[in-house]
């Protein structure tokens, strides 16, 4: 049965502040649209939308939708960390250079993030890309203990909610099952026949397990919140 | 078998450790809280050994389930790593010196513990060792020493132990190492309201079920 915009929305309504959710996708889903549709959502409750484009995530998105024929003109009001790349979208808070040690990023990263939550309140925070952060390292262990234990420290800490993207099939295994059991919720994003399925793997709503959204790919394009 | 979580933990004699395995989406801090709270009632004082804040995890996890959390707020903590204050830290291990001023700060600790609570029979309870392990399980020989020196240490001869382990990060021989040296092994399923039980001393509780 096709879920209905009203559906998703009371699923969206029941998320709490301080939640981090992680949204598992692989290569060929259409996630700049899920993207579209969560900012459009998010854009309902709060002016402070922050987005963390590693290796220029954020351009792929914005190509994806401006070839779909949508407006893009909301990344331009997104606060933007930047972690490597070179294509400049939205409010640039801060750069990191991903080539560098992560022991030496890691603290500039949470200098920045401090310094936005202290004059922020109510932040919906997209991270993209954690699980290609992993590759740029020597030591992938050093990244995954570093990167782990962060998750760890933020969950549950500010008046904000995290929403992690995460390529299943690109993370190593040890991230992604350590950021999935940080997360309040774990959503997988699956496209199979003409339908986008969005499976809830994980919920602080112990009725929630085993529900899926349906949505036909055609009406995606059309979903208004 | 059906059994209640209860019923099991009654069950459990002094000496025995329990290792429990649970997946990244189930909540495993519904049966923590359990556990605790059967502490309380048999007056059995406990301890929470956290590496890297897995306990701050399943705290946080309660809060998001509607649970309260102020009976986990007086528990003794040793933290292996993590930044994360809860509960009343009587000690730290610095994971990233070498094993034996590990070995010798959380042995201190645990003494500390065990004088603090003047009692010689407590629960104790290991979160987040897995993740611990996950950086030197390559070496075999670090392993094996490991369960020698800290998972049969002589320091916990007559207290229950409790392992919760996240399922998929510990290589073949940790998780081997782990069913062998306990006596019980339990699997928690996909909510984390029910546990499977995989290995117990008496036969008739095996692949039964346990419920919260």
């Amino acid at each position: 049965m096709t879920s209905t915009v009203e559906e998703i929305l009371e699923y969206t309504k029941s998320v709490m502040w301080r939640e981090g959710i992680v949204i598992e996708y692989s290569s060929s889903e259409p996630i700049h649209l899920v993207f579209k549709c969560l900012v459009e959502i998010s854009e309902k409750i709060t002016d402070n939308i922050l987005v963390l484009d590693v290796l220029d995530i954020l351009s792929m998105l914005k190509l994806n939708l401006d070839i779909a024929g949508k407006d893009t003109s909301f990344i331009h009001n997104l606060d933007v960390i930047k972690i490597g790349g070179n294509i400049k979208l939205g409010r640039i808070i801060g750069y990191l250079d991903p080539h560098q040690d992560i022991t030496v990023y890691a603290s500039k990263y949470s200098k920045i993030l401090r310094e936005y939550y202290e004059t922020h309140k109510n932040i919906v925070y997209f991270i993209f890309g954690m699980e290609k952060l992993v590759h740029l390292q020597e030591r992938k262990e050093a990244f995954e203990l570093y990167a782990t234990n962060y998750t760890r420290y933020v969950f549950g800490d500010e008046e904000r909610v995290g929403i992690y993207f995460i390529n299943r099939d690109i993370a190593t295994r040890s991230l992604l099952l350590q950021v999935e059991e940080a997360a309040s919720r774990v959503l997988e994003v699956i496209h199979e026949e003409g339908t986008l399925k969005i499976k809830i793997r994980k919920s602080p709503r112990l009725d929630d397990y085993g529900k899926e959204f349906k949505i036909p790919l055609e009406d995606l394009c059309h979903l208004k919140f | 078998m059906k059994l209640q979580l209860r019923e099991f933990l009654n069950d459990i004699r002094e000496g025995e450790r329990i290792f429990i395995e649970y997946e990244s989406t189930s909540h495993p801090e519904l049966s923590l809280d359990g556990l605790v709270k059967w502490s309380n009632e048999e007056g059995m004082p406990l301890l929470i050994v956290d590496m890297l804040d897995t306990f701050h995890l399943f705290v946080q996890q309660l809060r998001f389930l509607g649970y309260s959390t102020h009976h986990l707020e007086n528990l003794c903590v040793i933290k292996g790593g993590g930044k994360v204050e809860f509960g009343k830290v009587i000690g730290r291990v610095r994971i990233m010196e070498e094993f034996y001023v590990q070995l010798k700060e959380y042995t201190d600790a645990v003494r500390l513990f065990f004088e603090k609570v003047k009692s010689d029979k407590a629960v104790i309870v290991f979160l987040g060792t897995e993740k611990f392990m996950y950086s030197f399980q390559e070496s075999s020989y670090r392993v094996e020493e490991y369960f020698e020196k800290v998972v049969r240490s002589p320091l916990f001869k007559g207290n229950m132990i409790f392992v919760f382990a996240l399922k998929g990060l510990m290589s073949a021989q940790v998780k081997a190492l782990w069913h062998e040296s306990s006596t019980r092994v339990l699997e928690i399923n996909g909510r984390g309201d029910r546990f499977f039980i995989k290995k117990a001393p008496k036969l008739d509780h095996l692949d039964g079920v346990i419920e919260l």
